[in-house]
């Protein structure tokens, strides 16, 4: 038995709706991954009775939840991937679950990470600011090249200070 | 410890509000006639003590928690706690709300609302719960029922574990009529069937947004304007039983003011309440 291994049903709904490779074994056969856990009786025929297609759409929905609040930090790098954006999420979050109250902002530095990582474009002003919201750093200065302003990529200098907790930012433009 | 019951000396009746967003501060903050009543989100001034400040005494405050996650076996997460009730401490709502529900377990953080199974066990850990939330605030504490498209099934029903929970822990409901309404669209039941098996004593407070129809399928996606239904379903709700607020809970393609203040006055219109009968 894995250390981890959830001894109560909610214990094991929350294994279940974060790793698809369990949930997928867990809907082909039941049976199969049960005896991993040490859940009373009445709880394992409770487990066995959920309908999978009702289990993978709540899965689906905490994923699509978590893309909603990232793509309130990072609204450029989501709309540059277009409508690869949901997919490109799904492989990285079904990795990660972030478990701070300010799991937004690191759930979003984190994607951009992925996104860089795997060759894929991110925002650079959007991961400079996230990056300092989630750093206990007081200042930072950044560069990015690719900052919209006026409907236009720009080049700025990002200066971020962290004001009474509060996070504020000015951005200077560079012109060519 | 504080219960509903007591909470009855400071109660406020009809009293229609927002809950508070950063993209709406501004308006907020200038105290339109419409607002007469402000929810906040505890997570969001765990690092904002400045901003609770400027609304503090504004308006009737109520305050939301997102992340206590009361459905997770265990004890609660006494960090989380603390920060929860210093948040408490600074705003001095009329009272606090929490969710049926778990958002993590174990190693586990989902970070949103998931059910829970609706059992003695469950029932008695969501009891012991409650009740140290609302000792350590100091505060009566209401819940809110959630939607999931997940059914577990359980040994009670929603209506029978609401109620039993309530007055159990000497809590009150926050009852969400989207969410209702949402599952009784998912899960295929009569919205005012379930309604009526609630206890109407215990409904304190409503939410209300509009939901989302993909496919045939509902969400609370929190991001659309109320839809008509879920007007004349919050007349229902006001008809069984006496509510004394209604948050207008908007967290995602949030609209300008006056598309707020719109629907703010189309609740009270329908509802019939008018702005002098807020206390």
């Amino acid at each position: 038995m894995p250390l981890d291994a959830p001894d109560s049903a909610v214990g094991a709904l929350a294994v279940l709706l974060s790793d698809r490779d369990l949930r997928q074994r867990f809907v082909e056969n039941p049976l199969s991954v049960l005896p991993l856990w040490s859940l009373p009786e009445s709880e394992q025929k409770m487990l066995l009775q959920l309908r999978a297609d009702q289990l993978n759409i709540q899965a689906a929905i905490l994923i699509r939840k978590r893309l909603r609040e990232v793509a309130k930090w990072i609204p450029l790098t989501i709309e540059g991937l277009g409508a690869d954006a949901y997919a490109l999420f799904d492989q990285y979050a079904e990795c990660y679950w972030p478990h701070t109250h300010r799991r937004h902002q690191e759930d979003a530095k984190r994607f951009c990470e992925h996104l860089k990582t795997k060759g894929y474009p991110y925002n650079r002003s959007e991961y400079n600011r996230v990056r300092f919201e989630n750093s206990s750093r007081r200042c930072a200065v950044t560069y990015a090249g690719d900052a919209w302003v006026h409907g236009r990529k720009t080049a700025v200098l990002q200066f971020m200070v962290r004001r009474k907790q509060q996070p504020q930012e000015w951005r200077f433009y560079i012109r060519a | 410890m504080t219960t509903v019951n007591e909470s009855n000396a400071v109660k406020i009746s009809q009293c229609i509000g927002v809950g508070y967003r950063r993209p709406l501060a501004q308006w907020i903050l200038s105290r339109p006639a419409e607002i007469q009543c402000l929810e906040i989100t505890a997570e969001h001034f765990f690092d904002d003590p400045d901003t609770l400040q400027l609304l503090k005494g504004r308006y009737p405050l109520m305050l939301h928690g997102l992340g206590l996650s009361l459905g997770t076996p265990g004890p609660l997460d006494q960090t989380y706690l603390q920060q929860f009730v210093h948040v408490c401490r600074q705003a001095d709502p009329l009272w606090v709300s929490e969710h049926i529900a778990f958002t993590r377990s174990g190693h586990v953080d989902l970070g949103h609302l998931n059910p829970i199974p609706y059992t003695e066990a469950t029932l008695a850990l969501m009891v012991d719960h409650t009740q140290e939330l609302a000792q350590a605030c100091d505060k009566p504490v209401i819940l809110e029922n959630i939607t999931s498209h997940l059914h577990i099934p359980g040994t009670l029903t929603e209506p029978e574990f609401i109620n039993r929970l309530c007055e159990k822990a000497g809590c009150g409901l926050l009852l969400d009529v989207t969410n209702a309404y949402v599952n009784s669209r998912n899960h295929n039941f009569d919205v005012r069937q379930w309604l009526h098996q609630i206890n109407p004593d215990v409904i304190q407070q409503l939410h209300i947004v509009g939901y989302a129809n993909e496919q045939g399928v509902f969400y609370d996606s929190h991001s659309q304007d109320i839809q008509w239904e879920l007007y004349e379903f919050t007349q229902t709700v006001v008809e069984y039983c006496q509510v004394q607020s209604i948050i207008i809970e908007r967290d995602n393609n949030i609209p300008a003011a006056d598309q707020i203040q719109t629907e703010i006055l189309q609740l009270q219109q329908c509802l019939g309440w008018t702005q002098n009968d807020a206390a």
